[in-house]
């Protein structure tokens, strides 16, 4: 199959990226492309008049919240808005301090239809009337959001992607799973079943079924969308750079491939309204041209054959390069051989992960048999480098070892692709030894003897938990650094302390984690809340416990909470008196220039100069209010996510339901004004 | 004009090519005369010496001949007497050419005296010429005619038809070499040469035998150009050049009418994968028609009619060895009946498809058997060494002045797993369309190396290309690790010298009128002494000097406006004079670094003139006027877009400019996005110039770079850089 144009137009104004949808604004009409421009206005297609509107727009969605006809809903840097097109009326309209990055309309859990919007941080449910139906937080920026029943119980999840690498879904607002990327995720879409697929910052693409990953792959360009088109079983994406390809659902084969010239904004899927008439795909560029495919025939059966035929050629001559180079070598005399300054056939390579305390990083140390040069070493790994290679080159003469630092900056489990480069020195042939050595969750601490000492620990979190030692012990083994040397953790104990100190970045930390399996109690002892839920969370995963309630204690955290509660009721003061000034000075405005033009009329030149001059005062006035207001609302909009982060790292001390009263009741709290509960919750859950 | 729909049908896979080793036969007459009817046949010669001729039955290929495997084939050509059908083999290998006739036999073999291996070869009747790296030998009969040695590389020779009124001319040859130079030779002296723009690379008779006149050459460039010239004897000239639709090399020419035209149209392979048409009208001028991208390097072209006695394809070979065929004919569409007027039988598609599939995986097991075997030997260890597999880096690093930057080009017979670039200099890895590959770099300076990236390639991909930008006066190696999908894993080093004064490159005039700063060195140095320094500054220099007492070259750059730079040497003397004062600094620093490593003594002698930086000034002000204008006219079609959007028909109270600015809104955007003022090096240019004059004049005038630069962006007018620069040049707190 292939994508064939059938139309093309220019909206004749700029677009901004992944602000398209397509949507029926009127009963009876056909379904429009809807497209914000780069001037922030709202352009529907076949529509002379376009919206207008105040504020950035940073998202936009339709919902079939009209009768029979949908409605736009809106999401700035402030607010969410539902607006229905039709009528010329808002349906309702939310004041969302930090704004609204994605927003999903559609059933979810046990809600009909909801609006969602994700934010920073947070994540809000609206049903059709504008109430509050759903609320909860999530690690970071939230980029990306889809409606999948992921566990196939009829009832649709929430998908989330965030910046910080990670997919979550939510059943309702209880997190279900986290899944663990290698960046930011910046697409995700529904492909019917439990399947869904997702793009991310670093140019790859991939599609998970459930809680498995089916496949991925990797390009220099960015998914802008990933529709399921043409058929359930295949999907179409679509590029950044103006790529579109076919692929096959289940195994990322591409099947057909075409190209528009320019960068895309985004792609929509147009259902038909008659049913003989096939789905039609839409692409809108960010220069304002349009562009609409629909799928041809399949190809010729013989040209597939002849692209088989060419593959199937190009495979024979790969191997047929292998057996003459295999023939070569035989045929080749000692002397022949000698001149090309080999190594010994036997060279071996160790590769060794350890830790240096010294300058508080992981090493890998590479060591080489026989003396064999290591001339150079390149390391793929994903999430663990700026990039998603690592080069080691040595500036002096090349010798048998060599030592990579490594510096993770999440607490991720890695797998590390080594590719060393062995040959004498002087050779320009070099043989590439490979090694793949996977890094553990908690790479970042080295353990320490039993005797060693660290620091109290000020911040702790505290369990339950029912295990064996010995399980306990396996966890320890595979989540952290554990050199051969080490004395070995005694399975049979009846208490396990175990000691780390932080390596880069969290040089300077200390982690201590105790068991005591007659109390059925792990505590863990670390400064910083974060990581500390990430123990929580790792625990639960080795062990598949769906419910863990604590007690956390985290005094730096804690003081921060009680400052930014402390700091937001100034804000909101200050926010409420300044609105009242504007209008105040507005009106001030307002009647200033009536006089003066008023004044200009009965020729008082010199009153109405007066009056000028007031205007222009008032002007600067306004201005500098102005300026208040954008750092007032800046102070706000920093401590309200801050707030979020901290109320989803309280609720990652926990695991399941009681993570999810964590949320719920720090809600409520919120929105009761309530504030002084928040402490409470964070340390002894709900 | 409508486009050809051009087809490709996969015919073989023959190995690694050198360029022109590819040739349509054309069909046999005795066979045309017997039959009535007749198809062209396809002849190649590969690097591991075979010669391979095919031709299509029943929609297949079927091997005519193959030789067997020896020294790597350099050149075929098509010879016979003068007069009938030119369809004899001539291959030329090593030092050596022979005949091989239809049924693969050789009838002919010629080993000739040459001290180097025949490159380049063209036969015409009874006489040969055959070209080294440097000499031109003309044999006739399978005598030594004549002889002549170049200074340069030659990359390719033609020869003139003399039959007819021609026939008063002594035998000419007409070389492509590598000093941007075309040589006329008539007998064995050079009659005359023309001069161009860049390097000249492939040569090929206007219409197959040199126009009405028969004295009209094509000529294609390095640097992605095709020409036209008249070479009568006693002086020629350049007819037309243009540009084609890449900047890559043109490796192969040939006239064919593909079109349907009355006259042949010039098709065109080149050094990127594609393949380009162009049409030919009355006055031989000519137009692009369309083209074709293939995956890897054209090696050679051929048109001939080799399925079907009715439709004419377009042969083509690439570098790793893939013979395919472009024709307007669908795929597997019915060839035509024969004599009996029965359709021929073939064979259906999928059982080919078969068939080939069992091939692989009976080759697939040998291998995995031969992998195991090398398994077990690195096991049991002992004194054996490994095993090195070979497999050859057709590369290309050179600077292209319309990207402004260096292009490195690697290609393999086998698919690139990645690349690794290891760089003792700073650069700027640029984004080229046609690399897919995923790049990612390395925090390189706590190394103590300038860059360091790897690029993962996309399945399949055996050919490469890489941008990497630097700036003038910086100069040092670049190593590039190539890693294949071969087994056992293995890598190859490439090591290629960035030149500090790459930007410029060899033109034939000097202008002598500009303002000039001069630098001589004189000491006790040799000639080819001075000539080795020259070679580690400047591009494109012979290897080795030329046998003259004194020697001089010409250069020009190619991205500040074209300042030039002449360099007069003899024994004991270099001298150079530019008018941009950045050149002649970096040149002082090298040679002077040169001078003091090997303790040799000498006098520099340094004479600047200010007036050559308002010259220099003057020459970038067109580059750096129509960026800021780009710039201008962006920003006023996005303010006016703005403006119309929430007015209605603002067209009848704007002025025409802002009327044609905002209908033009889309194409300003484009422009802005192809050149704009932030993604150009213009900026370092003027930089470098401030810099490189403050150390000529030992001031240090790195303080004052934040204030050009502001001066550039914010603005910029001739007249206020003019002022900026006398002001620094007079500033006496700036001297050291």
């Amino acid at each position: 199959m292939n994508l064939q144009t059938v139309f093309s137009y220019s909206l004749d104004s700029r677009l901004e990226a992944k602000c398209v949808v397509m949507g029926t604004l009127s009963p009876q009409a056909q379904p429009t492309l809807i497209a914000v421009t780069t001037a922030n206005k709202i352009l529907l297609k076949n529509d002379e008049s376009k919206l207008n509107f105040g504020e950035k727009i940073r998202t936009i969605a339709v919902a079939p919240f009209g009768n029979g006809y949908d409605v736009l809903v809106i999401g700035t840097e402030s607010q969410v808005i539902c607006y229905d097109a039709h009528l010329n009326t808002t349906v309702f309209q939310r004041d969302i301090p930090d704004g609204i990055n994605n927003i999903v309309v559609g059933s979810m859990g046990g809600f009909e239809e909801v609006v969602v919007c994700g934010g920073y941080c947070a994540i809000w449910g609206f049903d059709r009337a504008g109430r509050d139906v759903f609320w909860t937080v999530t690690g970071d920026s939230v980029t990306a959001m889809c409606l999948v029943d992921y566990d196939s119980d009829g009832q649709m999840e929430l998908v989330v992607g965030s910046a910080d690498y990670e997919i979550r879904i939510f059943k309702n607002d209880l997190m279900r799973c986290e899944l663990m990327e290698t960046d930011a995720i910046v697409a995700l879409s529904a492909l019917g079943g439990q399947r869904f697929a997702y793009g991310l910052a670093n140019g790859t693409l991939g599609v998970y079924d459930g809680e498995a990953r089916v496949w991925r792959i990797k390009s220099k360009h960015i998914v802008i969308t990933v529709l399921p088109f043409p058929t359930p079983e295949h999907i179409t994406c679509v590029w950044d750079s103006g790529k579109i390809d076919i692929r096959a659902g289940n195994s990322g084969e591409v099947i057909s491939k075409e190209f528009v010239n320019g960068a895309v904004s985004g792609a929509v899927l147009c259902s038909p309204s008659q049913a003989d008439q096939p789905t039609q795909l839409t692409i809108a560029l960010l220069d304002g041209k349009v562009r609409t495919f629909e799928v041809g025939d399949r190809r010729d059966p013989q040209e597939e054959a002849h692209q088989l035929l060419r593959e199937y050629g190009q495979q024979k001559h790969n191997l047929l390069m292998e057996l003459s180079n295999y023939e070569h070598e035989e045929n080749m005399s000692k002397e022949e051989k000698e001149g090309e300054n080999r190594i010994p056939a036997d060279t071996q390579l160790e590769t060794i992960p350890r830790v240096n305390r010294v300058t508080g990083k992981v090493e890998m140390v590479l060591n080489a048999s026989n003396e064999v040069p290591i001339q150079g070493v390149v390391m793929f790994a994903e999430g663990l480098f700026p990039g998603e290679s690592h080069v080691t080159f040595p500036k002096t003469e090349p010798v048998d070892t060599i030592t990579v630092a490594l510096a993770p900056q999440k607490d991720t489990a890695l797998d590390v692709h080594i590719k060393a480069f062995m040959a004498n020195n002087g050779s320009n042939l070099l043989h590439i030894f490979e090694v793949t050595r996977s890094l553990p969750r908690f790479s970042r601490f080295a353990i320490l003897l039993p005797e060693e000492n660290i620091p109290e620990q000020e911040g702790f979190v505290e369990f339950k938990l029912n295990q064996r030692m010995q399980k306990m012990v396996d966890w320890v083994y595979d989540n952290f650094i554990v050199p051969d040397d080490y004395p070995p953790l005694d399975n049979e104990a009846e208490q396990l302390d175990v000691k780390f100190s932080g390596l880069y970045p969290k040089l300077g930390t200390s982690l201590r984690i105790k068991y005591d399996v007659s109390q059925q109690q792990v505590r863990v002892e670390h400064s910083e809340m974060e990581t500390a839920g990430a123990v929580v969370q790792s625990i639960a995963e080795h062990f598949q416990v769906t419910t863990i309630e604590s007690h956390a204690r985290f005094p730096k955290e804690f003081d921060e909470l009680a400052l930014i509660l402390n700091e937001m009721d100034g804000v909101y003061n200050a926010k409420e008196r300044l609105n009242a000034e504007l209008s105040e000075s507005q009106n001030l405005l307002k009647e200033t220039l009536v006089r003066a033009e008023d004044a200009l009329h009965c020729d008082h030149v010199s009153i109405a100069r007066r009056y000028y001059t007031r205007v222009k005062h008032n002007d600067r006035a306004m201005r500098q209010a102005a300026q208040l207001r954008v750092t007032n609302q800046a102070r706000l909009v920093t401590a309200i996510r801050r707030l979020n982060k901290l109320v989803e790292l309280a609720a990652r001390l926990r695991v399941g339901e009681p993570a999810r009263q964590v949320v719920t009741q720090c809600r409520e709290a919120l929105s009761n004004e309530n504030e002084t509960i928040l402490a409470k919750l964070f340390e002894f859950g709900a | 004009m409508f486009e050809l729909n051009l087809n490709r049908t996969d015919f073989a896979q023959v190995g690694t090519t050198n360029r022109n080793c590819m040739k349509v036969i054309p069909v046999d007459k005795a066979e045309l005369r017997k039959k009535g009817r007749g198809l062209d046949k396809i002849v190649v010669g590969s690097q591991n010496g075979c010669v391979i001729c095919i031709c299509r039955k029943h929609n297949d290929t079927q091997i005519v001949y193959k030789t067997l495997p020896g020294a790597a084939i350099e050149a075929v050509c098509l010879g016979g007497a003068l007069g009938s059908v030119q369809d004899k083999v001539f291959v030329s290998s090593e030092n050596t050419v022979r005949g091989i006739s239809k049924k693969g036999k050789q009838f002919f073999n010629f080993e000739t005296n040459m001290a180097e291996h025949a490159k380049k070869m063209y036969i015409y009747g009874v006489d040969l010429v055959l070209c080294g790296k440097k000499s031109y030998n003309h044999y006739h009969d399978c005598a030594d005619a004549n002889y002549v040695l170049c200074n340069e590389e030659i990359h390719d020779v033609v020869v003139l038809a003399m039959e007819g009124a021609w026939g008063g001319r002594a035998f000419t040859a007409i070389l492509a070499c590598n000093d941007g130079t075309i040589k006329v030779i008539e007998g064995s002296k050079v009659d005359y040469e023309i001069q161009l723009s860049d390097i000249p690379y492939t040569l090929y008779l206007f219409m197959g035998d040199g126009g009405f006149n028969r004295q009209m050459v094509l000529y294609g460039t390095k640097g992605g150009r095709i020409g036209l010239l008249e070479v009568p004897a006693g002086g020629g000239q350049i007819i037309w050049e243009i540009n084609t639709t890449t900047a890559a090399a043109v490796t192969c020419i040939i006239c064919y009418a593909m079109t349907g035209n009355s006259s042949p149209d010039i098709i065109l392979g080149k050094e990127d994968g594609l393949v380009e048409i162009y049409t030919v009208d009355e006055s031989d001028k000519t137009n692009f028609k369309q083209s074709y991208q293939c995956e890897e390097s054209i090696t050679g072209i051929g048109c001939g009619r080799i399925s079907n006695e009715e439709v004419d394809e377009l042969i083509v070979c690439t570098y790793t060895g893939w013979l395919f065929s472009l024709s307007r004919q669908a795929f597997g569409a019915t060839p035509a009946p024969n004599e009996k007027g029965q359709l021929p039988p073939t064979q259906p598609i999928h059982v080919k498809v078969q068939q080939l599939k069992n091939e692989l995986d009976e080759l697939e097991a040998k291998v995995n058997e031969e992998r195991n075997r090398y398994e077990e030997l690195t096991r049991k260890g002992g004194k054996t060494s490994a095993f090195v597999p070979h497999f050859q880096v057709h590369d290309n690093f050179t600077f292209n002045s319309t990207h402004c930057c260096y292009i490195l080009t690697l290609e393999l017979v086998i698919p690139i797993d990645y690349i690794v670039i290891q760089s003792e200099v700073d650069m700027k890895l640029l984004e080229a369309e046609k690399n897919t590959a995923v790049i990612s770099h390395t925090e390189a300076e706590e190394m103590g190396w300038k860059v360091l990236a790897t690029y993962r390639c996309q399945a399949n991909t055996t050919r490469i290309e890489l941008r990497l930008q630097v700036d003038d006066g910086v100069a040092g190696a670049l190593h590039v690790y190539v890693c294949p999908k071969i087994h056992p894993k293995m890598c190859q080093s490439r090591t290629y010298e960035v030149k500090p004064l790459a930007t410029y490159t060899r033109v034939h005039a000097f202008d002598v009128a500009r303002p000039k700063n001069t630098l001589s060195f004189t000491g006790s140095f040799s000639l080819a002494e001075a000539h080795a320094w020259l070679v580690q500054c400047l591009p494109s220099l012979p290897p080795r000097p030329p046998p003259q007492d004194s020697v001089q070259f010409n250069f020009q750059s190619t991205v500040n406006g074209g300042t030039q730079l002449q360099v007069s040497y003899s024994r004991g003397s270099i001298i150079f004079t530019s008018d941009s004062m950045s050149a002649i600094a970096i040149v002082r620093e090298n040679i002077s670094e040169e001078l003091t490593r090997r303790q040799i003594k000498a006098a520099t002698h340094c004479d600047l003139d200010e007036a050559s930086i308002d010259y220099c000034l003057k020459l970038l002000n067109p580059k750096m006027s129509h960026l800021h204008e780009v710039e201008r006219r962006k920003n006023f079609a996005l303010a006016l877009k703005e403006l119309e959007a929430n007015n209605e028909s603002i067209e009848d109270w704007i002025t025409d400019e802002y009327a044609a600015i905002l209908r033009d809104h889309n194409k300003i955007f484009e422009e802005a996005a192809r050149d704009s003022l932030q993604d150009s090096n213009i900026v370092s240019i003027y930089e470098d110039l401030l810099l490189y004059r403050g150390v000529l004049m030992g001031m240090n005038a790195r303080g004052r770079l934040p204030a050009l630069r502001e001066l550039l962006f914010t603005n910029y007018s001739l007249e206020n850089v003019k002022t900026f620069f006398k002001s620094t040049g007079n500033d006496a707190d700036m001297k050291k």
